[in-house]
């Protein structure tokens, strides 16, 4: 099955550790754990393979840099790590442009969560508990054992990716970007020792995982430490147990914070959605949607993005057959495209439905003038297109796709510009 | 295990190893590209992406740092030229300023060439496509682009990505090992071969405005330079709004001239001299393959050949006699006297009878290649329109010797269909040497070469000059040939159904 990640970063960073890693002089084993080589070597090159991922990530532009989304993720790390001994490496997280719900742990010390991942939890406890469990992955240097471990298995599959051009390494991804069972059990655990002295509600922390058990497999990156749903449901059963056994007397006390979260959601639900879309993926933009439509800062956007969806159906039926195909765990299938295309135009008729709707709870949401100006010409319709388009343009900074709309304003039948 | 299960996993071995005959094109294009190129003129090419990995058996894979770099200036510098020659404007333009102070456009790039993998995906979906059938094609990468054309002022965006691997000596010593024990195992019904280094090359296109892709090539090969040389022989040429001609041409500008190919020459010896100077048989043996018409003599290539024949010779062990036999016939194809009385040595002295054998026959390939040599590789010091395998496509084709003529051929046909300057080439080649006298065997089967050669092409332009052979010839295999390759070339232009 194809990744539907239009961004496959956790495919990037398996090739990057996989061309990019190094040796230790001698597997590691999981009795390992704690006692690892005193040869500082195999430590510093693997933290060298991991900044220049983060270089790369920095270079494609990945990485989020909105102050308040930063500056909130940032304050739960500071809270996590408040008592943190010395001795462990600082904390730096990052928010990646990624609409796919992973987050990852390097052993640099950098954490990235993804976008898609920040959008679907509900809570500061619930993004608190994922990023605890990613922070015992850099403290107990999880990365260099289970790298010593999997090193082995990397060669073939990394010269079949090169060959395919490869960063779909799903293979090494398995081994390098993923952790074993018991490193993730374990960083389950210590984790939820460092979210419960940071006054987090305890019950959050399973809840997060119950969250992610809940996702469809096609929200998630292959590889991310949500994407087993069985393994997950065991984790939810073993964190609650763990709830019950050592913080009974806690339960109903701690932080929560849904409403000071809810900003954040918001913002990067919508980015979600605007990626998912990018990625011509409607029908997961839409579900993105549909989970969290009432968040969003203006009401008219959820009409705006269910034209969005619309006009790409109709505009790559193809795509959108894959997608299904896709949701539906299938091969692609000429049934789907078949179906698909015979909707194009009620596709199109439908765009621009939401697009007037859009516009009639806000008329000047100037990127639903642009959707129903392209719907419209896409069913021929050039006269009633052109004012809408033309009112797109019409604000004070040219958008970025304004020679595109301009050359087609110009190509216009009908009428003369 | 059974025959025909060992039948069965040769076949599969065959086939993940070995490659198609088929004549199919690699080379897609938008169905409407014309009225696209009226539209372009201006080009920038975005940061290649280029990753080359060193596979260990360990496991702790590197990347080549320094030939990643080299080679993303290599196919920059490529890519910049061929545009060029073809007719566009290059878009001179610093993203890696750029980029390292807007993270907001680095993430543009990166959306593009994103859109890019899902249009791929649309390029490349189904069966394998004849060069007729190439221009069928209608997908986009979105607007997305649209914000790196006004940001460069360009009207187009090239993209580059460069895969590769090199396999670590020890690496290549157990494929040999699992080589071996394959043969083996299919009781020798199977070889698996093993590359020691490969590479693959995709560049695209895209128009800035509209984002349709309008053309892509992607090469798969050795690595080097030479699959971008390749994949970029097809981009298309600028066609001027004026008058719908390449631009180049209507304004009766020169093609550009290139720096001397000797440059790429140095750089193809190196590579050569590091092959044989190394310890494995299987490097030096895919070396050979390379140096057959490459018209080099350059003693820093074959003095590790004859050292190495030297040493051995006089009394080899029957495994090692097939590689030496290998060495010498290499010698020969240096075509350079300095080797002469080494290959006279081993041809009189050795007790191995098939190595006596091979390098007598080198005293033959010594003699021929002195005189091909120099003809293969003339100009290469001159500045000139053509990239070093070009060049040498050219003199092959310009030559007197139908035996060089034919192996031009040969080139066209596997390496530049759609190359319009060699094809012109061979066309010339192809007028001049029919109407000479032909009087054997190698001259009649090299004008045969050249019409499959521009019949394969798709290209109408060349169907008058077959069907003119076809009624003209007084040689009754080129008459018949030539009607067999119009009607080739008329099909695969045809348009597809």
């Amino acid at each position: 099955m194809p990744s539907p990640c239009p961004m496959p970063i956790a495919a990037l960073v398996a090739a990057l550790l996989a061309i990019g890693a190094c040796s230790a002089p001698a597997p590691a084993t999981p009795d390992d754990r704690g006692s690892l080589p005193a040869d500082d070597g195999p430590r510093l090159r693997i933290e060298a393979a991991a900044d220049a991922l983060h270089q790369t990530l920095r270079r494609r532009g990945l990485l989020l840099r909105d102050p308040a989304v930063n500056a909130e993720v940032g304050s739960v790390v500071s809270r996590l790590t408040a008592a943190a001994s010395a001795d462990n490496p600082p904390i730096r997280p990052y928010v990646l442009k990624n609409p796919m719900v992973n987050a990852m742990a390097l052993p640099n010390g950098n954490i990235y969560l993804n976008s898609g991942l920040i959008a679907t939890l509900e809570n500061e406890a619930q993004l608190a508990a994922i990023i605890a469990h990613e922070i015992n992955h850099v403290w107990s240097e999880d990365s260099l054992q289970e790298h010593a471990r999997a090193k082995d298995t990397i060669t073939a599959a990394n010269i079949a990716d090169i060959l395919l051009l490869g960063l779909a390494n799903v293979g090494a991804q398995a081994t390098l970007a993923g952790y074993s069972r018991e490193q993730e059990e374990a960083a389950d655990l210590a984790g939820l020792r460092l979210f419960a002295a940071a006054g987090y509600e305890v019950s959050e922390f399973a809840n997060a995982y119950a969250l992610m058990a809940e996702l469809p497999e096609y929200a998630m990156d292959k590889g991310s430490i949500f994407s087993s749903h069985p393994e997950q449901w065991r984790r939810v059963a073993y964190l609650r147990a763990a709830v019950d056994r050592d913080y009974a007397g806690a339960v109903g006390q701690g932080t929560v914070n849904s409403s000071a979260y809810a900003p954040l959601r918001s913002q990067l639900l919508e980015l979600s959605i605007q990626l998912r879309l990018q990625a011509r993926l409607p029908a997961m933009a839409l579900d993105t949607l549909e989970r969290g439509e009432p968040l969003l800062s203006n009401p008219a956007l959820g009409a705006y993005y269910r034209g969005e969806a619309s006009r790409a159906m109709a505009d790559h039926p193809r795509e959108a057959a894959r997608e299904r195909s896709l949701i539906a765990h299938g091969r692609v299938s000429d049934r789907y495209e078949a179906a698909l295309s015979a909707q194009v135009p009620a596709h199109y008729d439908e765009a621009i439905a939401s697009y007037r709707q859009a516009l009639a709870l806000d008329p000047d949401l100037l990127v639903a003038h642009r959707g129903l100006g392209l719907a419209l010409h896409a069913r021929g319709r050039d006269a009633e297109a052109r004012p809408h388009l033309s009112r797109y343009l019409d604000q004070p900074a040219p958008p970025d796709d304004a020679r595109y709309i301009q050359r087609l304003l110009n190509n216009l039948s009908g009428t003369t510009p | 295990m059974k025959r025909r299960t060992l039948l069965t996993i040769a076949a599969t071995a065959a086939w993940l190893t070995g490659c198609s005959s088929l004549q199919t094109t690699t080379t897609r294009e938008h169905e409407d590209l014309e009225s696209h190129l009226l539209k372009v003129e201006r080009v920038v090419i975005a940061p290649p992406e280029v990753s080359i990995a060193l596979i260990k058996v360990s496991g702790d894979n590197e990347r080549i740092a320094s030939l990643e770099h080299s080679t993303r200036q290599g196919i920059l510098n490529l890519a910049r030229r061929d545009l060029r020659v073809a007719g566009y404007e290059v878009v001179e333009f610093d993203f890696a300023k750029a980029i390292a102070e807007d993270e907001d456009f680095a993430f543009t790039i990166t959306q593009v060439r994103d859109a890019f993998d899902m249009a791929r995906q649309e390029l490349r979906a189904g069966r394998e496509l004849s060069a007729a059938q190439k221009r069928a094609f209608n997908a986009s990468v979105g607007s997305a682009v649209n914000a790196v054309s006004a940001r460069t002022d360009a009207d187009a965006v090239l993209l580059l990505r460069y895969a590769g691997f090199r396999k670590s000596e020890g690496m290549v010593t157990r494929d040999v090992a699992s080589s071996v024990a394959f043969a083996i195992l299919t009781m020798g019904q199977g070889l698996l071969v093993h590359n020691t280094s490969g590479a693959q090359i995709e560049a695209a296109l895209i128009d800035g405005v509209t984002g349709d892709v309008l053309w892509t090539d992607s090469r798969a090969g050795s690595l080097d330079a030479s699959i971008a040389t390749a994949a970029m022989s097809t981009l298309p040429r600028d066609i001027d709004p004026q008058g719908a001609v390449p631009a180049a041409v209507a304004a009766g500008a020169p093609v550009p001239v290139l720096e001397p190919a000797s440059g790429e020459l140095q750089t193809e010896i190196s590579n050569y001299r590091e092959a044989f100077s190394g310890e494995l048989f299987e490097v030096k043996f895919n070396a050979m393959q390379n140096l057959t018409w490459s018209g080099i003599s350059d003693p820093a290539v074959f003095d590790p050949v004859e050292a190495e024949l030297l040493r051995d010779y006089a009394s080899p062990s029957p495994g090692r006699t097939g590689e030496l036999s290998h060495l010498a016939k290499a010698l020969g194809l240096s075509g350079n006297d300095k080797y002469r009385a080494t290959l006279e040595t081993v041809a009189r002295d050795t007790k191995a009878y098939r190595l006596a054998k091979y390098s007598r026959e080198a005293l033959t390939m010594l003699d021929q290649h002195a005189a091909w040599n120099p003809v293969i590789l003339a100009g290469v010091d001159q500045p000139g329109p053509w990239r070093l395998d070009e060049l040498r496509t050219y003199n092959l084709l310009m030559a007197e010797d139908p035996e060089l003529i034919r192996v031009g051929a040969k080139n066209v046909y596997a390496r530049y269909l759609h190359h319009r300057r060699l094809l012109e080439v061979t066309l010339q080649s192809l007028q001049h040497n029919q109407a000479r006298d032909l009087d054997n065997d190698v001259q009649v089967d090299a004008v045969n070469w050249l019409m499959k050669a521009l019949a394969n092409s798709g290209d109408m332009h060349y169907h008058p000059a077959l069907l003119q052979i076809a009624a003209e010839s007084q040689d009754r295999s080129i008459a018949s040939h030539a009607r067999r390759y119009a009607e080739l070339l008329a099909g695969l232009a045809a348009p597809r159904q």
